[in-house]
């Protein structure tokens, strides 16, 4: 019956042209530097004053520490716009392709978390 | 008094003696076995009549046709003339009477044919006195070759002297012939929804082919989660040909839509009124169907839809011209729309797919239907009165699965 009214519901909708019976999402769930998937612009990572690209691959949580599963990759972007735009390339260059890191090596430093893309099986096998 | 009219009383007496005996017949019988025939012998259907003088004819029905008769009319051709006339005799007590007008048989000679028709309030037939295939016969001659006698009386008077009505004037000429079905109506002519007997090349079958095109438009909200791709006909494909089965969050997406299937229709309609047709179309999607999902809902090519049609105007199928219309329609018909959406995905959320992005955006394909109803309005163009070309739009809500389509479509039609 909930798909039918639904179904119903989309149709009508459409018919009189109006935008949808769903309800306006609210404020959508973001990736956080340990969600797997996750693209997080870390400045000084490298080099102190710029910006390093990493993807969160796994996450090992330990009572008072954790570690990360990163790969890096090989980008220099100058801006966290710019790094949020390089990580949309699903062909990015790699630098290390598995590195692991206690958390603090990016909550220690300015960072931000970019985008987001769910991990393929062969990314997943990255993690020893 | 001329043989004419002699004739004629002569031919109501016999039809008189010859009433009573079925009108023992329950009315209902009768009715089922058609007009009553007025008998008349074969060789009192002769008589002999001057030049430039009225055809009077006098009839006196039987008083079981008499009491259901509301019209009797009286058929006739003069001789080298191609057409009958029909004229209706005027009820005078128990008679009904009339005269072929004196012009109308003017100086030609020759014989002229008559026979008459009684029709009941409703416009059936109910009796009849001789036919067009047997009719009586008055042989028109000039007075030097008639008996003597026989060319007296009055000749054709000055028409502004002869009010139409009186006896060897000329009777009332009868425009419209009221019929029940087809069967009243003689010469050609067809009973029309009015009622009368007409002569019009109105085709009441035509047969349409055309090709159909849909445009579909749909709500993208929620489309691509597995349970709108798995059970409300949607399908959500990446970038990369991948169907999509991530775990999208829910947004107010926008509307969406594109081209649907092209079909290509035949149809045929009945025409029930001289503006309003009904009928059924009959459709095959040779094109612009979507990618049916594993375990999804194959494709359905063949549509079905009913129709009910008005035309704005004046017996549109009586001639050629512009034939403006506007239609109700329903039926049965798979739609797959094309669009597009962007989904964002929901990163705390275990993904069941690899390699979707935070946000995409990717194709969507509603498989809406199976039913529909719309309604829609075309031009048709009659370039004869039987053969059109026609386009037209319709707009259908569709359901369950909805989606609103436009169906633009474009064809000919002929009658038959």
């Amino acid at each position: 019956m909930q798909a039918l009214l639904r179904n119903l519901c989309l149709g009508w909708a459409s018919a009189v042209l109006v935008a949808g019976c769903a309800s306006d999402a609210l404020t959508p769930p973001e990736a956080r530097i340990d969600t797997p998937g996750a693209f997080v612009a870390v400045e000084g990572y490298y080099e102190p004053g710029e910006l390093t690209l990493v993807r969160i691959l796994d996450r090992l949580q330990f009572e008072e520490a954790r570690l990360l599963f990163m790969t890096v990759h090989d980008a220099r972007p100058e801006t966290y716009d710019e790094a949020r735009e390089l990580a949309k390339d699903h062909e990015l260059p790699i630098r290390e392709l598995i590195r692991i890191e206690p958390d603090t090596v990016v909550t220690q430093s300015p960072h931000r978390v970019v985008w987001f893309r769910t991990l393929t099986a062969k990314e997943q096998e990255r993690v020893p | 008094m001329s043989r004419a009219k002699f004739f004629a009383i002569a031919a109501l007496a016999i039809a008189s003696v010859s009433g009573p005996g079925r009108a023992e017949e329950p009315g209902e019988d009768r009715a089922a076995m058609g007009p009553e025939v007025l008998h008349n012998p074969t060789l009192e259907r002769t008589a002999e009549q001057g030049i430039l003088r009225a055809v009077p004819i006098s009839i006196e029905l039987p008083i079981d046709i008499a009491l259901r008769a509301r019209r009797v009319l009286v058929h006739y051709r003069l001789w080298g003339d191609p057409d009958w006339t029909a004229l209706e005799l005027r009820r005078n007590g128990a008679k009904y009477e009339g005269a072929i007008p004196c012009l109308e048989i003017s100086t030609v000679t020759g014989d002229l044919r008559y026979y008459i028709r009684v029709h009941d309030a409703e416009g059936r037939v109910i009796a009849t006195g001789a036919s067009r295939a047997r009719p009586y016969l008055v042989t028109i001659k000039h007075d030097t070759v008639l008996e003597p006698g026989q060319g007296s009386g009055a000749k054709c008077p000055d028409p502004a002297d002869c009010p139409a009505g009186l006896l060897g004037c000329p009777s009332e000429r009868v425009v419209e012939i009221a019929c029940q079905s087809d069967a009243d109506c003689e010469g050609g002519t067809t009973c029309s929804w009015r009622g009368f007997c007409e002569r019009a090349d109105r085709r009441k079958n035509w047969f349409t082919l055309g090709v159909q095109q849909d445009v579909g438009a749909f709500a993208t909200a929620g489309a691509c989660s597995l349970y709108s791709q798995e059970n409300e006909g949607f399908a959500c494909f990446r970038a990369d040909d991948a169907q999509y089965t991530g775990t999208p969050v829910q947004t107010n997406a926008k509307l969406s839509g594109g081209l649907g299937p092209t079909r290509v229709v035949l149809g045929y309609e009945r025409l029930i009124h001289y503006d309003t047709t009904l009928g059924v179309r009959l459709g095959w999607a040779f094109f612009g169907e979507g990618p049916t999902p594993r375990e999804g809902t194959a494709f359905v090519p063949f549509s079905v839809a009913a129709r009910a049609t008005h035309w704005f105007g004046d017996d549109l199928f009586a001639r050629s011209g512009l034939r403006p219309y506007a239609f109700l329609t329903g039926g049965y018909a798979m739609v797959d729309v094309k669009g597009s959406t962007v989904v964002r995905e929901n990163p705390l959320a275990p993904p069941y797919q690899g390699g979707n992005d935070l946000e995409q955006e990717v194709t969507v394909w509603k498989r809406a239907g199976d039913g529909f109803v719309g309604a829609g309005t075309g031009l048709a163009f009659a370039w004869e009165s039987r053969r059109a070309a026609f386009v037209e739009v319709a707009a259908h809500a569709v359901f369950p699965f909805g989606a609103f389509v436009l169906a633009p479509s474009a064809g000919v039609t002929l009658g038959f």
